[in-house]
C-alpha cells in the first residue's frame, strides 16, 4: 500500500517537473547568454578597467562590482571604517553561503556563481508559482519567461544575493497564501539576511495574516510578517556586539553618498546632472527607474493586487530618498510586480516576440558593459 | 494576548537563530586590521605631523602640514607640504607625485598620504601585527606590505613609520588658525 503511494507521488512529481522544464529551459538559455557574453569579454573586453581577481577567472566579470565586497566580507569579516566605503554596508547572507561553498573546496568566485544561478531557477519557479497563484497561468509563463532574460537580469547570475532575495520574496508570499506561516517567518528572515527589500513584502502579506482565526495561527502569521524587521535586528545586533555600532550597516552607505531624509527624492533630481558628470551610467538608472514605474502602473491597470504594487513601488522609489539614483535599476528586479506588468503589456503574440527579443539582445549588451562600469 | 506572545515569540528566536548565525558563520577581522582603521582614524583627524628620521647617524626632522597653499600659478592648491630641517620642502599637488617624493611624504607620516594607504590596504587584505618598541616604549608594529606603521598598543594612536629601511618616529599635532595661516602663505 504505502509502496503504491510513494510510486503515485513519484509520478505526481516527476509530472508537475514535466510541466515546468520550460522554466529550466528559459533559465538555461538566458543563463547561458550572460555566462557566455562574460566568457567573451575574458578574453577580448578592456584589461585595464577590470581588477586582477576579475581578470584571473574565465567568468571573472561575474564577479567584479559588489562581489569584491561580498568576497571581502566572507574572507575577512566586517570591518567599519568611518567616512570610507566598508563592509558593513553588505548583508551577511551571502558571505555566510560563500564562505559554506568555500569550505566544500571551490573558491569563492566559482561558490558565488552557482548560488547565484541555481538560486535563480529557484527563483523563476517560485515566481512562476507564486503569479500563476494570483493572476493565472497565462501570464505567470510570459512573466517567468520575461523575468528569465530581463535585459539587468545579468545581475542574477553575478556574485550579488538579488537572486537568493527574489527567490525569498517568491517562496515567502507563496508559503504565506498557504497558510505555512513558520516556513514563511524563516525564509522571510533568511531573504532580509540577504538585503533589506524582503521587508516590504510583508505589506501584500499583512491581510492574510489579519485573515486568520485561531489565536496561535494569527500569532504564528504576525510573527511571520514581523520575521524580516527581527532578522534586520539580529543584523544590527551582530554589528552593535562586533564593531560597537548597531547602524554601521547605513553608516557604511553614506560613504556611498546614500543618506534618506525626507526630501531625498528631490535632492536625487537636484544632483542628477552632476552625477551623470561624474557617471554617465546613472542614465540607465534613471531609464529604468521610470521603466519600473510605468510597468507597476501596467500592473494596477491588469489587475495585480495593490498591495504586491505598493511594495513594488516602495521598493523602487524608496531608494531614490537616499539622494541617488544609483543601482536603483538592479533594486527593481525585486520588485515580482514589475515583471507582472511588463507581462501584461506583452499579451499579444507580436508583443510578446519583441518583448522576448529585445530582452535577449539587452541582456547581452547589459553584460558587455559590466567591465566598462565602476559603479 | 496569546497572539502576541507566539508573535513576539517567534520575532525573538528570528533574532536569536540570525544573530547565533552570524556570530558562527562569519570570521572576526583580524586585531591588525581593526588597528589598521584605527590609526587610519587617528592620522585623518589631524592635518599636522611633526617627524623625525635617523639618515647616516643624523636626525632630520620635519613638519609636514595638509591644506589649501598657494600655487605657482597663482591660484589656491590642496594638498600636502613637507617641510624638512634641512630647508627641502616636498610637495604632494596630485596628481604629479614621484615615487621618491611619496616615501619621503609616507616616513614623515603626512596624514593625508599615510591615513588612506593604510585605510585602503586595511580593506581586502590581512594585516600583520606584532609587538616592538619605538623610542623605548612599548608599541605595535603594522605590516602594511612593504611600509611598516608603529601605533600605541593601547589607542592605536601612530608613533612611527618605517619604510624603504629608513625609521621615523612622528608626532600627530593639533593645528591651531594662527599656524595653519603661516603654513598657507608660506610664511
Amino acid at each position: 500500500m504505502s509502496e503504491l503511494v510513494l510510486s503515485s507521488r513519484a509520478i505526481a512529481v516527476g509530472e508537475q517537473l514535466r510541466r515546468r522544464a520550460w522554466i529550466v529551459a528559459w533559465w538555461a538559455g538566458g543563463r547561458l547568454l550572460v555566462l557566455a557574453t562574460a566568457a567573451v569579454m575574458h578574453f577580448t573586453g578592456p584589461r585595464a578597467l577590470a581588477g586582477r581577481d576579475e581578470r584571473s577567472h574565465l567568468l571573472g566579470l561575474l564577479g567584479a562590482w559588489d562581489g569584491r565586497w561580498y568576497r571581502i566580507v566572507a574572507v575577512h569579516g566586517y570591518l567599519l571604517e568611518p567616512g570610507r566605503q566598508s563592509d558593513p554596508a553588505f548583508f551577511p547572507l551571502y558571505p555566510l553561503l560563500l564562505r559554506a561553498g568555500h569550505a566544500l573546496g571551490i573558491g569563492y568566485l566559482a561558490a558565488g556563481l552557482v548560488i547565484s544561478n541555481v538560486a535563480f531557477l529557484a527563483a523563476l519557479a517560485a515566481f512562476e508559482a507564486l503569479t500563476r497563484e494570483l493572476l493565472g497561468a497565462h501570464l505567470a509563463r510570459r512573466a517567468t519567461v520575461y523575468l528569465a532574460v530581463f535585459p539587468l537580469g545579468f545581475v542574477f547570475s553575478m556574485m550579488y544575493p538579488e537572486s537568493l532575495v527574489l527567490c525569498a520574496i517568491a517562496l515567502t508570499a507563496l508559503a504565506a497564501i498557504r497558510k505555512r506561516w513558520l516556513l514563511a517567518a524563516l525564509v522571510a528572515a533568511a531573504g532580509t539576511l540577504a538585503r533589506p527589500e524582503i521587508l516590504f513584502v510583508t505589506l501584500p502579506l499583512l491581510p492574510l495574516a489579519l485573515s486568520e482565526r485561531g489565536a496561535k495561527e494569527r500569532g504564528l502569521a504576525f510573527g511571520a510578517v514581523l520575521a524580516p524587521v527581527a532578522a534586520l535586528g539580529s543584523f544590527a545586533l551582530y554589528l552593535g556586539i562586533r564593531l560597537g555600532d548597531p547602524l554601521a550597516w547605513t553608516h557604511a552607505e553614506r560613504a556611498w553618498g546614500r543618506r534618506f531624509t525626507p526630501i531625498g527624492l528631490v535632492t536625487a533630481v537636484e544632483r542628477l546632472p552632476k552625477a551623470v558628470e561624474g557617471n554617465a551610467w546613472v542614465i540607465r538608472d534613471v531609464v529604468f527607474f521610470v521603466l519600473y514605474l510605468v510597468l507597476l502602473y501596467a500592473a494596477h491597470r491588469m489587475g495585480a493586487p495593490p498591495l504586491w504594487v505598493l511594495a513594488g513601488a516602495i521598493v523602487v522609489v524608496l531608494p531614490t530618498f537616499s539622494g541617488s539614483f544609483n543601482a536603483i535599476g538592479r533594486f527593481g528586479l525585486l520588485a515580482p510586480a514589475v515583471f507582472w506588468g511588463l507581462a501584461s503589456l506583452g499579451a499579444s503574440r507580436r508583443t510578446d516576440t519583441i518583448i522576448r527579443s529585445l530582452s535577449a539582445v539587452l541582456l547581452v549588451a547589459a553584460t558587455v558593459h559590466v567591465p566598462f562600469v565602476f559603479p | 494576548m496569546r497572539t502576541v506572545a507566539i508573535a513576539g515569540l517567534v520575532a525573538a528566536a528570528t533574532v536569536a537563530a540570525g544573530w547565533g548565525l552570524q556570530s558562527v558563520g562569519l570570521p572576526q577581522a583580524a586585531r591588525g586590521n581593526e588597528a589598521a582603521v584605527r590609526a587610519a582614524e587617528w592620522l585623518m583627524r589631524f592635518r599636522l605631523t611633526s617627524s623625525s628620521v635617523q639618515i647616516g647617524g643624523r636626525v632630520l626632522r620635519g613638519r609636514c602640514y595638509h591644506g589649501w597653499f598657494d600655487a605657482r600659478s597663482g591660484r589656491d592648491q590642496r594638498g600636502t607640504v613637507l617641510e624638512l630641517g634641512n630647508g627641502l620642502t616636498v610637495r604632494d599637488v596630485r596628481p604629479r607625485l614621484t615615487a621618491a617624493a611619496l616615501t619621503a611624504l609616507e616616513l614623515a607620516g603626512c596624514t593625508d598620504v599615510l591615513g588612506p594607504r593604510v585605510a585602503s590596504y586595511a580593506v581586502g587584505n590581512t594585516v600583520l601585527l606584532r609587538r616592538t618598541r619605538v623610542s623605548d616604549r612599548p608599541a605595535l608594529a603594522i605590516r602594511l606590505h612593504r611600509l611598516t606603521l608603529f601605533v600605541s598598543p593601547r589607542t592605536d594612536r601612530p608613533l612611527g613609520v618605517q619604510l624603504d629601511g629608513m625609521r621615523s618616529t612622528i608626532e600627530l599635532t593639533h593645528m591651531t588658525p594662527s599656524l595653519a595661516r603661516r603654513l598657507e602663505t608660506g610664511a
